[in-house]
Formats: C-alpha cells, structure tokens, sequence
C-alpha cells in the first residue's frame, strides 16, 4: 500500500514537471489595450514627477528612491516612439500617463481612483478625488501576485464628466517578486522596455 | 429500430464466441514516450518522456481483436515570449508550457501470432481525449481543457517470456492525431511504448 501510495504522489508530480528555479522566473509582462482606440492620432503626454502607491496600499511600503529612475524609463520609451512630453499646465496633452507600484501583492478594483495619488498635478486640475480611471476592455479588477509597477495611458482629451471617469486607452503592468532595490530597479527597467515592446501600435 | 442493430449484433457475436476464441485475448501496460508533431509541436516541441497506455485487446474472430485503449501523455517545454490572452491582451516572461492527454479510444486490429508466445499487431482505434493546455506565466497560470475527437492507428511487436502464464514483452507505435475542436487546437504525436502484455498465448 505504501509502494502504491509512493507512486500516486511521483504520479501526480509528474503532470507538472519543470517549473521556475529563480527568481526571475515569475516576472512577467502583461499590456492591454483599447481595441477602439486609434494611437496614431495621438502624440502628445503628459506625466507626474512622483510613482503612485496603488489605492490598495500594501506592506511592505513601496520604495520611492527608484521613481525617477522608473519615471525616465517610461518618458525615454515613449520618446523613442515619437512621443512629444508637454506641460499640462501650458498645453492640453493628448494622454496622461501615470505610473503605480507596489512592492506587495495587491488587487486593483475598477474603475479605481487616482486623484489623491498625484496631489497638485496640473494635469490633473479640474478633476477631484470623486473621479476614478476604468478600463473599456471590461475588467472589474486586476490582481497582482506580487510586486508591480504599473503604467495607465489615459484620455486626457476626453473625459466623461457625467460619470467623472477617465477612460484608459492602454495599460502595462511589470509584476515579479521583490528582490533587493538595485535587483528590483533592474527588473522593472527590462519589464518597462519590454511593455513598451510587445505593444507596437503605440 | 434500425440503429439499434449493430450493437446488438456485436453484443450477440460476443456472447456466441467460445472461450477458445477469446484465448488470444491480452492486456498491455506500458510506457509510453511521444514526438510531438503537427499542431502539438507548435505549441511543445520537445520529446515527451512521460506517459502510459493501458490497452485491452479482446479477439472477437481469429486473429481479429476488438481493442480498447485508456492513456496519459504529458509534454512540456519552457519558452521565452509573448503570449495572446485575449484581443488586446499580451502577457509576457518565461513560459512554463505543459499538455496533459488523456485519451480513451476503442478499435479494431489484426493480430499475427509468433513462436515462442509472440505476436505482430497493427489496427486503428477511434475515440477522443481530453487534452489540457496549460502555461505558466511569471506568477499567473492559463488554461484550457477541451475534449478532442481523433484517431490512433497503431502497431506492435511482443516477444513472448513466460509462456505458459501468457507474459511477452512489446514494443509499440502509434500516431495520435485528434481534430481541432471548439477552438483548441488540432494535436498529433508519434507515441512509442515498451510494456507487458498478459494473457498471450494462454491455451
């Protein structure tokens, strides 16, 4: 019985051989986008200074001395795509991007809010903290497994006042497991140019 | 009332057949390996060393055995990529790719005795399985199970080792292909397999 008990357990492990060994291995990308959205008719973004927390905060708290590390990561790839960065507090952009981490698992409920995040953005003027970012690709929530750093592309040029909501055209999330800071910026670095990457019409 | 003739008739030819007929009658296990080939290596391309066949072979007429076939396949491979959830949905890193078959098929084949206890067979059985694609991706999984209708034809060769209980060795080869069905894709794989066969040669 115990010989036949050993084999069902090497059976049953059998199904699913192989597997992540380091660390590295369950980082991943995921992008979405708004099938309606025409991205060639848009150029211009506008960006805050600072990574938001995500609304759900999570523990450990998320370390802030990489965000202008990770914020010239985002500007640089959207640059080399022929992007203009302007001031939202001179010109209207035709998006804003906005940047989240967070160094634990988390679950982002949509349409979630993202005034209080950015306190003082002029791109954010005329909005309060009542107005909330939803997906058009139908998603109630987003789960992250583990840390993320997160980039929304939204619709600065035409937001719903009726619902106060902004509508996000595309979305890119760098998920894996934190590891020491300078480990953790070089992942989330490799994960940002390869978000930009697998979304070529952008 | 006519579609009911045919199983009946089988039914009816079992039960006529002596118990001399039904000498040449065995049961296979086996391990199975498999080479993944059209539709399947799109998505693993690599040699599967992990599988099992159970095979019942019951002769119904000399040398002609109804055959019935119950296995597991597991294939997996990693890759590097990215991969398309859903429209508008790209996920990428390190892909765990894995694909768990479990067919279960019933057919017919011809059965040429040997000396010494052994056999030659070859003969096509028909059914389905149920074949679970599954990857995953840093720390997430997605999955599809779907049932598969598809083919098996087959062969194998036994050579006999005891022959009075009726044990032989085999080696055999199948080619399973099973069509595209409600979106999963079609899959086919070489399986070779070395097992036992009992009940050979009992007189």
């Amino acid at each position: 019985m115990r010989r036949l008990a050993a084999a069902a357990t090497v059976l049953l492990a059998a199904c699913y051989p192989g597997g992540a060994e380091v660390l590295t291995d369950l980082d991943s990308v995921t992008t979405q986008h708004d099938l309606a959205a025409n991205f060639a008719a848009l150029r211009t973004y506008a960006m805050p200074d600072v990574v938001g927390e995500l609304p759900v905060s999570t523990t450990p708290a998320f370390d802030h001395s990489n965000d202008p590390a990770i914020l010239a990561k985002v500007a640089a790839n959207l640059d080399a795509l022929g992007w203009t960065r302007v001031d939202p507090s001179t010109t209207t952009p035709d998006v804003s991007v906005i940047v989240y981490g967070s160094l634990g698992p988390s679950v982002l409920w949509i349409p979630y809010p993202f005034f209080d995040a950015f306190p003082g953005w002029p791109g954010f003027a005329g909005y309060d903290s009542s107005w909330r970012v939803f997906y058009p690709w139908a998603r109630d929530r987003e789960v992250f497994d583990g840390g993320s750093v997160r980039i929304d592309m939204l619709d600065a040029r035409n937001p719903d006042t009726a619902k106060h909501r902004l509508r996000a055209l595309w979305t890119g999330a760098v998920v894996g497991l934190p590891s020491t800071n300078q480990s953790n910026l070089q992942r989330i670095d490799q994960g940002i140019d390869q978000a930009f990457a697998q979304s070529s019409y952008l | 009332m006519r579609a009911h003739a045919p199983p009946r008739l089988a039914v009816l030819l079992l039960l006529a057949l002596p118990a001399s007929a039904l000498a040449q009658s065995n049961i296979r296990l086996s391990y199975e390996m498999a080479v993944p080939s059209l539709g399947t290596s799109d998505f693993i391309d690599r040699f599967s060393s992990r599988g099992a066949h159970l095979d019942a072979s019951i002769e119904v007429a000399p040398a002609f055995n109804f055959e019935l076939s119950l296995g597991w396949n597991l294939f997996n491979a990693a890759k590097t990529g990215v991969l398309h959830i859903s429209d508008g949905r790209d996920v990428s890193g390190k892909q765990f790719r894995y694909l768990n078959a479990i067919p279960a098929m019933g057919g017919f084949a011809f059965h040429i005795p040997l000396r010494g206890g052994g056999r030659i067979w070859f003969g096509a059985n028909a059914g389905g399985a149920i074949i679970e694609r599954l990857v995953d991706v840093g720390m997430g999984t997605y999955s599809r199970t779907q049932w598969q209708w598809g083919v098996m034809p087959q062969i194998g060769i036994a050579f006999g080792i005891d022959r009075k209980a009726g044990t032989a060795i085999f080696f055999s080869g199948r080619w399973e292909y099973y069509w595209e069905q409600a979106g999963s894709p079609k899959q086919s794989w070489f399986g070779i397999g070395v097992g036992f066969l009992f009940g050979a040669g009992r007189k």
